[in-house]
C-alpha cells in the first residue's frame, strides 16, 4: 500500500500545483514532505522485510501490474527524494512558474513509479510519461536552442520506444504476460531461441536510447547543457537513471551481459573522449554523465547480484555528485555570466563560495578520491566478482574520468562569501554532505567494510594514483595542443546509429 | 505470422528508413506516426498462441481475443498522441523562428548562433 502511495503522492501534487504560482511552491514542498516520510517507512519496512511486492488492484500476475520494493529500488528511491528536494530547496526564493513545478511532480513521481515497477507495458508508459516531463521542462523557456535539443530528444526517443513495445509485444506474443519476473522464468525455460534474441535486442536497444548509452544518446549533452541547472541536475541524477534502471531489470532476466559490457565500455570511452575536448562547463558534465553511466553498465555485466547491487550503488553516487556539480556550475554560472570553463576561470573570484566548496566537494568525489562517494562506489565495482577485463575497465574509467575534471581545477576556489540564496546555499551543502557520508552508509549497508585496514589504504593509495594519472593526461593533452572540431550530430545520422547499435546488440546478445 | 504482422514489420522498417534518409522535419513526424502505427497493428495482431482470454470462461472464451493487448493498445495511442502533438508544436515554434523544416539546415542555424562551441 506504502508503494502505491509515494508515485500518488507526487502525482497528485501535481495536480494541486495547477491552482496558481504561488501554492505551487507550497504544494510541492508539502508533497516531497510526505514523500520523503513514506520512503523512509518504505526502507523501514525494506530492511526488516527484505521486498515489499503490491499487485495494483488485485489482479492475478499474469494480468495485473506489480510494483515492488528491494534494495536496488530503495537506493533510487532514496536518490530521487533527495535529489527533488534539492532541487526544490535550490528553486527556493526564484520565480518559477507553476508549470515549473508540475513538470517537476510529474517527472518525480513516474521516476518513483518506474523504480517499483515490476511490469514491462507499464515501465513503456512511465518512461513515456518521464520523457515528456522532460521534453517540456528542456524546452520550458522556449530559446531555440533549447526547442532544437528537446525536438532530437523527442524524435530519437520515439523511435526508441517504438523498438522497445516491438521487444514487449515479440515477449507477449511468446510468453502471454508482461510481468518482469514471470517474463524471467519463460525466458529460461525457452533457453536461447531466436525470438529471445529478437526481444533482447529490440528491448535493450530502446531503452538505451533513453539511457545515456553514448551512441545511442547523441540528444543527451545537448539537452542538459542548455537546460536550466536544476532541471541538468534532475535529468542527470534522474531521467538518465531510470533508463539505466531498466537495463538493470533487463539484465537479470535476459541473456545481454557481453552486450552491455561492450556498450558501457563504448559508452565510457566515447564519454570521457568527448568531455576531455568540452570547454562548456555544464556540456563538459554532461559528457562527463554518459562516462559515468559506463561505469555501471560495466557492473551490471558482471551478472551477480553484487554486480547488480554495485552498479546500482555506483548510479547512486553519481547521482549526488552529478547533481552537486551542475547545481555548483549554475550558481557559479549566474554569478560570474558566462558558460566555458576559461571563462569562469577568468572570472574565478566572482564564484561564490558556497559553489566553490560544492564544485570542489564534487569534482573530488566523482575523480574517486578515498573518503568521498566515488571511491566507495568504485571500490563495490572492484569487488563484485568481475574478471580482469571488468577491473582493468574500472581503472581505465578511472584515469578517463579524472582528466577532463582537471580542466575544472583553476575554478576550485574558496571565492567570496556570500551572493547566492539561503535555499541554494541548503542545496549544496545538503548534496556536499551527501557525497562525503556516502561511504558511511555503504558501510552500514554491507554491515562493516571486508577487506582489513591495511588493504584499505593500498586502495585509497590507487585511487590517488588514479586520479594524478587522470591529471597528469590532461596536462599532456594540453602541452600537446591537440585541437578538436567542434563536434557535431545531425539527426539522420543519430538515428542511423540507434539502427547499427540495434544489429550489434542483435548479434551479441545471448553469446554467454 | 498473420499478415498483421508482416505487414506491421514492413511498415516500421519503411518508417524507420524515412526517419533516417529524409531531412524534412514535419516528414520525420509522419515516419514517426509510421512507427507508432506498426506498433499498435503489431500489438493487435499477435498470434494467440499462449493464454487464454482472462475475463471469460466457457464455451465463449474460445472465440475471444485476449484483451489485455488491446488495452495496452488503447494507452500506446493516447501516449502517442501526445508526444506527436509536442513535437509538432516544437516545430512550429522552430519553423516560425528559422523559416524552413530542413532538421540539418536548423542544426547548422542553431550552432551558428551558439558560436561559443569550442571555437573560444
Amino acid at each position: 500500500m506504502l508503494l502505491v502511495l509515494i508515485p500518488i503522492v507526487h502525482l497528485l501534487g501535481a495536480l494541486l500545483c495547477l491552482i496558481g504560482d504561488r501554492a505551487a511552491r507550497a504544494v510541492a514542498r508539502v508533497s516531497w514532505a510526505v514523500s520523503a516520510g513514506l520512503v523512509v517507512a518504505v526502507s523501514v519496512a525494506v530492511t526488516r522485510a527484505g521486498e515489499l511486492t503490491v499487485r495494483v488492484g488485485g489482479w492475478p500476475t499474469r494480468m495485473g501490474v506489480e510494483l515492488a520494493c528491494d534494495q536496488v529500488s530503495l537506493a533510487f528511491l532514496a536518490l530521487l527524494t533527495i535529489l527533488h528536494g534539492s532541487v526544490l530547496a535550490y528553486e527556493w526564493g526564484t520565480r518559477r512558474r507553476r508549470s515549473f513545478y508540475v513538470l517537476v511532480s510529474v517527472l518525480v513521481g513516474a521516476a518513483a513509479a518506474f523504480t517499483l515497477s515490476r511490469d514491462l507495458f507499464n515501465m513503456y508508459v512511465l518512461l513515456e510519461l518521464l520523457t515528456l516531463a522532460s521534453y517540456l521542462l528542456v524546452g520550458h523557456a522556449r530559446r531555440p536552442e533549447q526547442l532544437w535539443a528537446s525536438l532530437k530528444y523527442l524524435v530519437l526517443a520515439s523511435f526508441g520506444m517504438g523498438l522497445f513495445l516491438m521487444g514487449a509485444a515479440v515477449i507477449y506474443a511468446h510468453l502471454g504476460t508482461m510481468n518482469l519476473p514471470a517474463i524471467g522464468e519463460g525466458l529460461r525455460a525457452a533457453g536461447d531461441a531466436p525470438w529471445v534474441r529478437l526481444a533482447a535486442a529490440l528491448l535493450v536497444t530502446g531503452i538505451g536510447v533513453k539511457s545515456g548509452i553514448f551512441v545511442l544518446s547523441l540528444w543527451l549533452p545537448a539537452a542538459h547543457a542548455v537546460a536550466p541547472s536544476s532541471i541538468s541536475a534532475l535529468l542527470s541524477g534522474v531521467v538518465v537513471k531510470m533508463g539505466v534502471l531498466g537495463l538493470l531489470r533487463f539484465a537479470e532476466i535476459l541473456p545481454v551481459h557481453d552486450a552491455l559490457l561492450v556498450l558501457g565500455v563504448l559508452t565510457g570511452l566515447l564519454g570521457i573522449g568527448f568531455a576531455l575536448f568540452e570547454r562548456d562547463l555544464k556540456r563538459m558534465l554532461a559528457y562527463s554523465t554518459l562516462s559515468q553511466i559506463g561505469y555501471a553498465l560495466v557492473a551490471f555485466s558482471v551478472g551477480t547480484r553484487a554486480g547488480a547491487l554495485a552498479g546500482d550503488a555506483y548510479l547512486a553516487a553519481h547521482g549526488l555528485f552529478k547533481a552537486t556539480l551542475f547545481l555548483a556550475a549554475g550558481t557559479a554560472i549566474r554569478a560570474t555570466g558566462e558558460t566555458a570553463v576559461d571563462r569562469i576561470a577568468a572570472a574565478r573570484q566572482k564564484i561564490p563560495r558556497a559553489a566553490g566548496v560544492a564544485l570542489a566537494v564534487g569534482t573530488l568525489g566523482i575523480v574517486g578520491l578515498p573518503p568521498l562517494a566515488g571511491f566507495w562506489a568504485k571500490e563495490l565495482i572492484l569487488t563484485a566478482g568481475g574478471g580482469a577485463l571488468v577491473s582493468t575497465m574500472v581503472v581505465v574509467l578511472g584515469v578517463g574520468t579524472a582528466a577532463p575534471f582537471a580542466r575544472i581545477i583553476p575554478l576550485l576556489r574558496l571565492g567570496r562569501a556570500g551572493g547566492v540564496r539561503v535555499g541554494e546555499r541548503v542545496a549544496l551543502a545538503a548534496l556536499s554532505l551527501g557525497v562525503v557520508a556516502f561511504g558511511g552508509s555503504v558501510v552500514w549497508w554491507r554491515g562493516g567494510y571486508g577487506p582489513a585496514l591495511g588493504q584499505l589504504a593500498l586502495e585509497a593509495a590507487r585511487a590517488v594514483a588514479v586520479a594524478a594519472t587522470g591529471a597528469l593526461a590532461y596536462a599532456l593533452l594540453k602541452r600537446s595542443r591537440v585541437r578538436l572540431r567542434c563536434v557535431r550530430f545531425f539527426l539522420e545520422e543519430a538515428t542511423l546509429i540507434v539502427l547499427v547499435v540495434f544489429f550489434v546488440v542483435f548479434a551479441l546478445v545471448g553469446a554467454d | 505470422m498473420t499478415t498483421g504482422v508482416v505487414v506491421a514489420v514492413v511498415l516500421f522498417a519503411l518508417a524507420a528508413l524515412a526517419l533516417v534518409a529524409r531531412r524534412d522535419l514535419v516528414f520525420k513526424l509522419v515516419a514517426l506516426g509510421m512507427i507508432n502505427g506498426s506498433t499498435v497493428l503489431l500489438l493487435v495482431s499477435l498470434p494467440r498462441s499462449v493464454g487464454r482470454p482472462p475475463i471469460a470462461a466457457g464455451p465463449l472464451a474460445e472465440r475471444l481475443a485476449d484483451p489485455l493487448p488491446q488495452a495496452f493498445v488503447l494507452a500506446t495511442i493516447v501516449i502517442n498522441f501526445a508526444v506527436l502533438a509536442l513535437a509538432l508544436v516544437f516545430v512550429m515554434l522552430l519553423v516560425e523562428r528559422y523559416h524552413t523544416t530542413d532538421a540539418r539546415r536548423i542544426e547548422q542555424l542553431v550552432h551558428e548562433e551558439e558560436e561559443s562551441c569550442s571555437s573560444s
